[in-house]
């Protein structure tokens, strides 16, 4: 019998849930919770149809304006995010907020607004419109690096630790861009209920973006109703909760963008999603930061992948 | 492309099935692999949103194959029926412990083709038949079993693949949502028995679209309680197409355990392998005639 193949690419490599080493939470909770707050925003005309997501296209800027993607992000950014904030305040959440870098330049009074809350700031591309696919080249995706982080950090003071592709999309190449970026954790793939790590020296860990239940993919494209959205949820926080083990914790990412997550009439459902969460023993709920510092902290088995 | 020959039911002999069942259950668990970096222009591409690599479909799928199978298992483990697998020979080639996982459970193999992004559309006559061959080969070697159906991946029939198929002597095909009853449909040479399997419930399709797991368990549910009924005058097949990937979820496994609870309350329900169901069809073909 020959070996097996492994993956057909070396960007990550295959683990299978049963049988990984021990991942315990530091007070040995069950489930490690993150919810993280988009703040996007869209430059002025229309994105590049080769390099943006075709089912995004449909809803923004099929009639050939931008003025619908305009006119939600303005929703998002102007009323809805405090929605989200109010919300996570109330509850004693510590979010991650995924932030495009244009918005200190280009939503001045929002960026004030959350500075100074102690929240996480994690890059994620200049603007919504920006997806680093394979059609751009490596100078042009270390530039969209650089630049996001260069002007996060000049707002913030501080380098973001974490980022968030825009649009989930990635190139062959960005895994290794982050990693000589200096990034230590991203958020990108649907494909775990654990972090994992992915390089080493210095560590970067993949913390699950746990798309199936990602407000724009379930409520904004599919059209699932928001009380399904709830009830979704609700389901799969508590199966990964109930999975857990003392030796084997579970993460959950709550992924929020207000342009969705806050409209009037969905906005009551991601709160009770949220209540319910909370609501739950044997949370840590934590930024995405502290949780793959966590988990690259007390990883037994570094991984090592061939360059 | 694919032809469907059968007469119309009411002309049909009524299906009987073993122990006067009105229901066979076929359990059908999709193993899936798609690569990373398909072949470029195929008839379909498997990754439209983005330019390759497409991290967002690639991520959903791969959750099946480091988490999702393994709900499937505790599942189909916890009810004690019997199970086809339709398995992307890739799978076995590249995950040793999902092949052993699969071999322990001594599940039928259905192959799947060799990925789910490996199409049938626009294969010769030859290479399509060089394929099929090479499942059969890996089938026996990965299983140790003699392949009896096939179904082409991501449902890539051709206007040959039924052809290839009968001449290769394999027993059964999927019928791709086209009857509640198995049917036989004569070739140029041979014929080939095609299997209900529904497009309609069918995780791999409703959760791309407006559909959560409620939606999905109703809907099933609701299939099985009229084929149920129906299956009085002549026994019928009540398919339950599944993905590692979707069905795998954790928002969903317990959409599973619902179902499967409501197929064992009844009485005269036959959960099946998709052989024992072609067998027992085939058993009654040879009465009739």
């Amino acid at each position: 019998m020959p070996e097996p193949l492994g993956l057909d690419h070396t960007i990550y490599q295959h683990s299978p849930l049963p049988g990984r080493p021990d991942w315990a939470l530091p007070n040995s909770e069950k489930i490690a919770v993150a919810v993280v707050v988009y703040i996007e925003d869209v430059p002025d005309g229309l994105p590049d149809r080769e390099n943006f997501d075709p089912r995004l296209w449909d809803a923004f800027v099929r009639l050939g304006s931008a003025s619908r993607a305009r006119a939600l992000y303005e929703y998002g950014n102007n009323v809805g995010v405090f929605r989200i904030l109010d919300a996570l305040d109330r509850l004693g959440v510590k979010p991650t907020l995924a932030v495009n870098s244009c918005i200190p330049t280009k939503r001045p009074q929002l960026a004030e607004h959350l500075l100074g809350k102690g929240f996480e700031v994690a890059g994620h591309n200049r603007n919504a419109f920006d997806y680093m696919t394979s059609r751009m080249g490596v100078e042009g995706q270390k530039t969209l690096i650089d630049s996001s982080l260069t002007d996060l950090e000049a707002w913030t003071g501080e380098r973001p630790q974490g980022w968030f592709s825009q649009g989930f999309a990635q190139s062959h190449r960005t895994v290794d861009l982050l990693h000589d970026a200096g990034v230590r954790y991203f958020s990108d793939y649907g494909n775990d209920d654990q972090p994992y790590l992915v390089r080493s020296e210095p560590t970067l860990v993949s913390v699950p973006n746990q798309s199936q239940w990602d407000d724009v993919e379930m409520m904004g494209i599919r059209r699932v109703p928001a009380w399904e959205y709830q009830d979704t949820v609700i389901r799969a926080f508590d199966q990964l909760a109930g999975e857990s083990t003392p030796e084997s914790a579970r993460v959950f990412g709550l992924h929020l963008h207000p342009w969705v997550a806050a409209m009037p009439h969905h906005i009551k459902y991601v709160e009770a999603a949220l209540e319910h969460i909370i609501g739950t023993s044997g949370v840590w709920q934590a930024p995405v930061g502290a949780i793959a510092e966590q988990f690259a902290s007390r990883s037994s088995s570094p991984l090592t992948i061939a360059r | 492309m694919v032809e469907f020959a059968s007469p119309p039911m009411i002309e049909r002999p009524a299906v009987r099935w073993p122990g006067g069942a009105r229901v066979a259950v076929w359990l059908i668990p999709n193993i899936e692999y798609y690569e990373l970096s398909p072949i470029p222009n195929q008839a379909t591409d498997p990754y439209p949103r983005n330019p390759i690599p497409e991290f967002l479909e690639y991520g959903n799928i791969d959750y099946g194959s480091r988490v999702g199978v393994y709900r499937l298992f505790d599942v189909l483990d916890k009810f004690e029926v019997p199970v086809t697998c339709s398995l992307n020979m890739g799978v076995p080639d590249r995950f040793p412990e999902i092949k052993e996982a699969i071999a322990a459970r001594d599940w039928e193999i259905m192959s799947h083709g060799l990925y789910n992004t490996r199409y049938h559309w626009g294969l010769s006559y030859n290479e399509e038949r060089e394929v099929i061959l090479e499942t059969i080969a890996s089938v026996k070697r990965h299983f140790g079993q003699q392949m009896r159906g096939f179904f082409p991946p991501y449902g890539s029939w051709t206007e040959n693949t039924d052809q290839i198929l009968a001449e290769l002597g394999i027993t059964y095909t999927p019928d791709h949502g086209a009857d509640d009853r198995p049917t036989r449909t004569p070739l140029d040479h041979g014929s080939l028995l095609r299997v209900p399997y529904s497009f309609d419930i069918n995780d791999g399709i409703h959760f791309r679209r407006h559909h959560e797991v409620d939606w999905f368990v109703r809907s099933t549910i609701d299939m099985f309680d009229r084929l149920y009924e129906d299956g009085d005058a002549s026994g019928t097949v009540m398919s339950v197409p599944l993905h590692a990937f979707y069905m795998g979820q954790p928002h969903r496994i317990g959409g599973l355990e619902e179902i499967l609870a409501h197929f064992r309350s009844r009485t005269d329900v036959w959960f099946a392998t998709g052989s024992e169901i072609a067998d027992a069809y085939i058993e009654r073909e040879s009465t009739d005639a």
